[in-house]
């Protein structure tokens, strides 16, 4: 090193310096990540209300867990996430991977055309939410004028106000929110296959079925374990358009696990609670990351 | 145009169509939004396909009437005052750690950084209680202050990754040379490779704004009464509230305005924006 005799004390000065440069950072992630989330953990095993914040928190074991699990309610809402999650990923990556595999070859393109694909992703939730519901209105919204001139229905649709349409309607809304960035980490992993691997398979004879189960798919294995993990957490854990979209109604029909953790604590006031959902479904989301992982890293063992 | 163009004419016209197609299905809902938001309320409550797609009679008045509306300027202000603020600190918090992260290696450096990143996985709603609890405790209930420093927080791990591969393509003789002349490490962070980053500070800066601009849940909380309510609160408990058509198309101009500045936005990065965001700059 340049500076002699002084390198070393110098060094040590830089490693001072750098965790100073550090802890702004992880004085914030501490404080507003890390202890709220120890917190809940924690309140899960009390009964507290949070009309009355001053009044000590009764330490009460198990209680909310077990409450929770008889309660017939909590199980619906768990499918009800479950469904919502599975949907919306399986309609995301699925659709995604077809506009990729469409466009790959075609579509270099880095003009106004993917730019403006980016929108559903960036614009902000609640605009998404209201024109949705425009868009889904039973009277005078364009997705019934559209089925009714194609008479795929005769009357229209109150999609919103039927359980099953309501759910429909929700994973058609994910979907559409969460596609683009699907998309453009899918297009991103096939723009990194070699051509002439199809080439050569062209050459011997492969069809494009094949072609796509025995090239693109082990190619973009990490890709798609990385999509599927991020976009089911992500979905598991939204809030905003479950909320403004349905409320988690009708009766219930729609309501998710994040829905629930607000509803017990800000609208029955239930710290224990909703402390106690928020930690069953920070397992959940974890055990399904999990499992993602582990298959695919699974599958990797296998192929060598 | 052109672009659109080359597509339809080379050799794989069924897809290119198939990818037109698509996204047309993402724009149209925006489209609809905006067209909305400028055409007579009866264009729309007639349900006229050909007509929404193709509107023949402009008007300006929905827009003038929220944009006028001193309640509708009010959230504007706060979401602007949050969002901008946020973006300041998180890049002022984001760059200090990246270049720490980039030059000045000490043992458990890399782990901070990797865990830091771990934080964009941890569900809103699991830190809402405490988060709320704390709030009240430091009298910042119903005050953007506490919407800043919780948007910061969550903007800062992303920024800190962005600001640190940027820092990293830049050569270490700069600094050296620099250091060699005399001045400290500080003094090259800021007089070397600060006006050196500026652009990749700017589009940084921009995630920081988009995720602060967007967010709902911690607003919903944190912010009670209208004079602090920020623009998804704001608009969603008054101008889109009502499900009812009269005030339909003044609705469709409140959300047509919020999003505004992330049209700007996307229009300005467009490349660096997608990149940005393939790299999970911003969350779903």
């Amino acid at each position: 090193m340049r500076w002699g005799i002084r390198g070393l004390s110098l060094r040590n000065s830089e490693r001072l310096l750098g965790i100073g440069l550090l802890l702004p950072t992880v004085a914030l992630i501490a404080a507003v990540v890390l202890y709220p989330m120890i917190s809940t953990m924690w309140l899960a095993f009390f009964k507290e209300s949070l009309l009355r914040p001053n009044d000590p928190a009764e330490f009460v074991g198990l209680d909310n867990f077990v409450r929770l699990v008889s309660d017939g309610g909590f199980w619906k809402v768990v499918i009800n996430s479950v469904v919502l999650t599975a949907g919306a990923v399986a309609g995301e990556v699925i659709i995604g991977m077809i506009i990729a595999l469409a466009v790959n070859a075609s579509y270099r393109g880095r003009g106004l055309f993917r730019t403006l694909n980016i929108l559903p992703w960036v614009i902000p939730s609640f605009v998404t939410a209201f024109v949705w519901v425009w868009l889904l209105h039973p009277q005078f919204g364009p997705i019934n004028a559209f089925l009714q001139l194609l008479h795929i229905i005769d009357e229209p649709i109150a999609w919103l106000s039927e359980g099953v349409t309501a759910m429909i309607s929700l994973i058609a809304v994910f979907t559409w929110k969460g596609l683009p960035w699907t998309f453009l980490v899918l297009l991103a992993g096939l723009q990194t296959i070699p051509e002439d691997w199809y080439e050569a398979a062209k050459v011997d004879g492969a069809s494009a079925w094949q072609m796509f189960w025995h090239i693109t798919v082990p190619a973009l294995r990490y890709v798609l374990v990385i999509v599927l993990v991020l976009r089911t957490i992500w979905t598991f854990n939204s809030f905003d358009m479950v909320y403004l979209l349905t409320g988690g109604g009708p009766a219930r029909a729609t309501l998710t696990l994040p829905m629930q953790v607000f509803n017990a604590g800000f609208r029955e006031y239930n710290v224990g609670m909703s402390s106690a959902i928020a930690a069953v479904m920070v397992v959940l989301v974890v055990l399904l990351s999990l499992i993602m992982l582990r298959v695919g890293w699974v599958e990797d063992e296998g192929q060598r | 145009m052109r672009r659109v163009a080359k597509v339809l004419t080379a050799n794989h016209r069924p897809r290119a169509l198939l990818g037109l197609f698509l996204s047309f299905l993402a724009v149209f809902p925006i489209y609809f939004m905006v067209v909305g938001s400028i055409s007579p309320v009866e264009t729309f409550l007639r349900r006229d396909l050909g007509e929404i797609l193709l509107p023949r009679a402009f008007v300006g008045d929905h827009m003038a009437v929220v944009a006028l509306d001193p309640v509708f300027l009010r959230f504007a202000l706060n979401s602007l005052i949050v969002a901008t603020a946020t973006t300041f600190v998180s890049i002022a918090v984001a760059t200090l750690g990246a270049y720490s992260l980039a030059r000045l290696r000490f043992p458990g450096g890399e782990a901070i950084g990797r865990f830091a990143l771990l934080t964009y996985t941890v569900p809103s709603v699991l830190l809402l209680i405490p988060l709320f609890k704390i709030v009240v405790t430091f009298n910042l209930a119903n005050n953007l202050i506490a919407l800043v420093i919780t948007y910061t927080t969550f903007s800062v791990p992303f920024c800190l990754w962005l600001l640190r591969s940027y820092f990293q393509s830049l050569p270490r003789d700069l600094e050296e040379a620099a250091m060699v002349d005399g001045a400290s490490r500080l003094g090259a962070l800021f007089r070397v490779i600060l006006p050196l980053s500026v652009p990749g500070i700017v589009a940084t800066a921009l995630f920081a704004f988009i995720l602060a601009w967007n967010e709902f849940l911690f607003a919903l909380v944190f912010t009670t009464t209208s004079d602090v309510k920020t623009l998804p609160i704001g608009v969603s408990t008054t101008f889109t509230a009502e499900q009812t058509a009269t005030d339909w198309a003044v609705a469709m101009s409140a959300s047509t305005l919020s999003a505004v500045p992330i049209f700007i936005i996307v229009l300005v990065l467009q490349r660096g924006l997608v990149r940005g965001i393939t790299a999970g700059a911003v969350k779903g």
